[in-house]
């Protein structure tokens, strides 16, 4: 890569500029990555206990039915499910934390009114209801969490990427780069000083020669 | 004095001396779900729990095999009378065509398929199956009206004007109440049966009970009145709303004394089911040629269904015998 550089001045000037920018780059990657790891840490103890919070949640969740659907009869409970809609709409917001694009998911609002009687519907079938919402409320909870978590882990990854790629591979490319314009230009500055170091013995020749004063050193120095 | 209850009574009261109940602490101590199926197999259980013990059966099918025993008792029950004691004990059975007639209103309200709504039917009442079926598989609300076989019910004009009404204002929670409030104003006022009729009022008084506490959880505190039954013993408008808006209303209860310790909803609902449940077993035993002794069995069996549906639930999931006792005990035994 080095060797197709023109190497220029100007180049090594522009090179020089590329290097501090990747370093600075790379630094500012760092701290990115750094802050990530912090957010990491923060968030897998909230996911931690979002888990813990569904396994309880389940746990009761399916008690209740299972006591709703002995002492109500299945029937019943299939019943009185038929009057609340099958899906449930959530509200997404996307926020950014170091510009990791984040769904933020708000939890719905569970209305306490019954969308049927009152009179005859079982307890422990309300219950269960109840114990479900809860419980949808934690998976909620646990998947926006862990999708914060997945996507934070994933920019983590592609951070410290980066910063690899440009530790290892653009600034050495770069340092290679302006080791080879240096070396270019210093040699051809040495060449231009031989020269220049011979052409004044050879005037110094033809002068001492005009005066008959030609010396040893005279014509060492011509390259005689 | 009512007409065949002698001939009844001596059938139902064969029916009840085989209820599973009776031998209820050897299926707590089974020792595994196969054990407890075993159990149910030698049981009244065993013609309808076939396909329950199958390779690969589960709880679905235990449900549903408990289900089918109760609609063909049911069904024994009510085939067996006719005259006045026919027309009560369907009134007493008309319960479930009310669960039934709501659940195939929600499901058509609700937009779901015949598919979502037949597992939510029990035809233990006086709708035939195929009956329910045509419901299930009306295309819209409005033609459920229309069914052929819905006359047997004697629901079926409370039905109807609740069911026009709905598919105009699509109002459920409307419909259900006024179905609620015809069911019992239907059973109480044709009833010919004084005993039926003692009986239904104390099922009102703990269906206003309960009613009551819900409201209040729901902490609903205006426009109560619709809620409240006509007919009971104990409990008129005015404890009613005592009730829902937590303002008193338990002080000089007397059958239903024992609700100032229940600590929430399902705990009244343990006590009131206990309540009724010792009401039916005393008429069951003091009501020799009435109807008393379908009421206790209906009670008894509807309990028997309960506890087999509690005891395979936790005889499949392992749940501790301690934790099992407790359900089953706090639950009117």
């Amino acid at each position: 890569m080095a060797e197709q550089i023109s190497p220029t001045r100007s180049n090594l000037l522009a090179r020089r500029g590329s290097r501090r920018l990747a370093v600075q780059g790379a630094d500012l990657l760092k701290r990115k990555r750094d802050a990530l790891i912090g957010e990491f840490f923060a968030l897998v103890k909230e996911s931690l206990a979002a888990r813990e919070m569904l396994q309880q949640s389940s746990k009761d969740a399916y008690f209740a039915l299972f006591l709703a659907k002995a002492w109500d009869a299945p029937e019943a409970v299939e019943s009185l499910a038929l009057a609340r809609p099958a899906g449930l709409e959530l509200e997404l917001q996307v926020e950014s934390i170091y510009g990791v694009k984040i769904p933020k998911i708000t939890l719905p609002e569970f209305s306490k009114e019954l969308p049927f009687s009152p009179i005859g519907a079982g307890a422990r079938t309300l219950e269960a209801a109840v114990q479900f919402q809860n419980l949808v409320e934690a998976i909620i909870k646990v998947a926006a969490t862990e999708n914060k978590l997945r996507r934070i882990g994933e920019e983590i990854k592609k951070t410290s990427r980066r910063v690899n790629a440009l530790e290892q591979i653009v600034i050495p490319g770069i340092q290679g780069e302006i080791k080879f314009i240096t070396d270019t230009l210093d040699q051809r500055a040495l060449e231009e000083v031989t020269t220049l170091k011979r052409i004044k013995a050879k005037i110094d020749l033809d002068e001492a020669t005009a005066k008959g004063l030609v010396t040893a050193a005279n014509e060492i120095g011509a390259g005689l | 004095m009512p007409d065949n209850y002698a001939y009844i009574n001596a059938r139902v009261r064969a029916m009840h001396s085989k209820l599973i109940t009776e031998k209820l602490e050897e299926t707590i101590q089974a020792s595994s779900y196969g054990e407890f199926l075993r159990i149910l197999s030698e049981s009244n259980l065993g013609a309808d729990i076939g396909e329950a013990t199958a390779a690969g059966a589960g709880l679905p099918q235990l449900d549903a095999a408990l289900s089918r025993n109760f609609f063909s008792t049911a069904q024994k029950v009510v085939g067996m009378a006719d005259g006045s004691s026919g027309r009560d004990i369907a009134l007493l059975f008309a319960r479930y065509d009310l669960l039934n007639l709501k659940a195939v209103a929600r499901g058509k309200i609700g937009g779901r398929s015949a598919a979502d709504v037949i597992p939510s039917l029990l035809p233990a009442g006086s709708l035939k199956p195929s009956v329910l079926e045509a419901l299930a598989n009306a295309p819209e609300l409005g033609n459920l009206g229309g069914v052929a076989g819905l006359a047997a019910t004697p629901l079926a004009s409370a039905f109807r004007k609740g069911v026009a009404q709905l598919a105009t204002d699509g109002d459920l929670l409307t419909f259900e109440v006024a179905l609620d409030q015809a069911y019992y104003s239907t059973a109480l006022s044709e009833a010919s049966s004084s005993v039926l009729k003692d009986y239904l009022r104390r099922e009102v008084d703990g269906a206003n009970i309960l009613t009551a506490l819900k409201l209040k959880a729901q902490g609903r505190t205006e426009n109560l009145e619709p809620y409240f039954i006509a007919g009971g013993r104990e409990v008129d408008k005015t404890r009613f709303g005592q009730l829902a808006s937590g303002n008193g209303g338990l002080e000089g209860l007397r059958a239903f004394s024992g609700l100032s310790d229940a600590s929430d909803l399902s705990s009244a609902e343990t006590l009131v089911r206990g309540v009724l449940l010792s009401n039916a077993k005393r008429l069951y035993a003091s009501d020799a040629l009435g109807i008393g002794v379908v009421i206790g069995f209906l009670k008894d069996k509807e309990r028997e269904v309960a506890v087999t549906r509690l005891i395979g639930r936790a005889k499949y999931y392992n749940v501790p015998l301690e934790t099992l006792r407790k359900e089953v005990g706090g639950n009117g035994n």
